[in-house]
């Protein structure tokens, strides 16, 4: 498929065609992630990536001028999606200790446990997030874990921006109240 | 994880609505421009033109760096709209470079003759430029702000420092046509100074600036 094709199919998305934007979407898919192998991103984490660069192409469509030609616009926007990822591993790491055979082994002082008290509170957050209603845990794992933005998240969704802001609220409190029945008295 | 993109794929078409397609970037710069024209020359009919208005513009070493801050001003401004879609090319950055490299040749070109024959006594202290400069320049930005949020700054921090150096030498251009300062000292280091420092104050808070666009959330 050459570019002018890939031009006139999002050119029909903007005007609301799903079968041209869904096509569109399923032939850029390849494009992407060959870009994103380009820049580096671990093999197992290049998914994640297109279908994250796959969400801000439907976001920011709006952007694209079907006179200009498509692929450049795509890798731009790839790029940016593999930076950001590198950018989020790079704080995560910063966050994270690795743990060697004796990690898991509590200590006397409380200050060597960190570790051990950081795994057990991920482990609670599972838990409670598990108990949350549908609803409430999707916008709380497209908004606070996967990082989207409102509209990102509405689109992935399904739901309105408005339904997803009221679900957050909703799930925060929740998760709240499940803290403060699990803490230990 | 195909399966993943592909349920993913399904889900955005589906979810697909009709889009306003964004005007082209030299549209939106061209209309920033005109509000930003409207805003301070309001201001400086408001403060009153300077007497001597004409016959400082007939003087070359008045009307080369005022016209080249307007270069500035609008090559930084078609810049950063730019900046803003997908797939730019990336010379369109180096767009404000030639009429900033004049601005700055010609004041410091006359700084240093003031300096050789007046010494430090041709600097005054000219807090009226910063207040001027300034005061146009944050709902300069804030509009620009608004309209770029519409698009796709990739590149946040770049894109708002272009954004911020076009509100400012917009308003170093306004402010040399009711300022009475005829040195090119005081000009560089007031005006060219405080355009500066509003471009460095866009650099470090573009990020946050244009954080909620909807591709850096």
């Amino acid at each position: 498929m050459d570019s002018d094709d890939w031009s006139n199919l999002l050119a029909l998305a903007q005007a609301g065609d799903a079968p041209a934007y869904r096509r569109f979407l399923s032939e850029a898919a390849g494009f992407l992630r060959a870009i994103i192998a380009r820049t580096g991103i671990p093999q197992d984490q290049i998914e994640d990536v297109v279908q994250e660069t796959l969400i801000s192409v439907h976001a920011i469509r709006h952007t694209y001028d079907p006179t200009r030609p498509v692929r450049p616009w795509l890798t731009a926007i790839a790029r940016r999606r593999a930076i950001d990822w590198r950018r989020r591993r790079n704080s995560a790491r910063a966050h994270e200790v690795a743990l060697d055979d004796a990690g898991h082994e509590t200590f006397a002082d409380p200050d060597a446990n960190r570790d051990k008290d950081k795994a057990e509170a991920a482990a609670a957050i599972r838990r409670w997030l598990a108990e949350l209603p549908p609803g409430q845990r999707q916008a709380v794992e497209l908004l606070k874990l996967r990082e989207l933005s409102l509209n990102e998240a509405a689109a992935v969704s399904g739901q309105s921006v408005g339904a997803l802001k009221v679900a957050t609220h909703r799930a925060m409190i929740t998760l709240r109240k499940l803290w403060k029945r699990d803490e230990p008295a | 994880m195909k399966d993943g993109t592909e349920k993913l794929i399904g889900a955005l078409s589906e979810a697909v609505v009709p889009v306003e397609r964004l005007p082209s970037p030299a549209m939106r710069a061209a209309q920033w421009l005109g509000f930003a024209v409207l805003f301070v020359g309001a201001l400086v009919v408001l403060r009153g033109y300077r007497a001597d208005i004409g016959a400082r513009l007939s003087d070359v070493e008045f009307a080369i760096p005022w016209a080249a801050s307007l270069f500035v001003a609008v090559t930084a401004a078609v810049a950063a709209f730019y900046m803003t879609v997908p797939g730019t090319p990336r010379w369109i950055v180096a767009l404000p470079l030639a009429p900033l490299a004049v601005w700055l040749a010609t004041l410091g070109a006359g700084c240093v003759r003031e300096l050789s024959e007046q010494g430090l006594a041709v600097l005054g202290v000219s807090l009226d430029c910063i207040e001027f400069i300034s005061l146009t320049s944050v709902p300069l930005a804030a509009v620009l702000v608004w309209m770029l949020r519409r698009a796709a700054p990739l590149a946040p921090s770049g894109t708002f420092a272009m954004g911020a150096l076009a509100a400012a030498a917009a308003g170093s251009a306004g402010l040399e046509l009711y300022h009475h300062i005829d040195t090119s000292t005081e000009a560089l280091v007031w005006h060219v100074g405080t355009v500066g420092v509003v471009t460095l104050i866009g650099l470090s808070s573009g990020r946050r600036a244009l954080a909620v666009a909807s591709v850096n959330d």
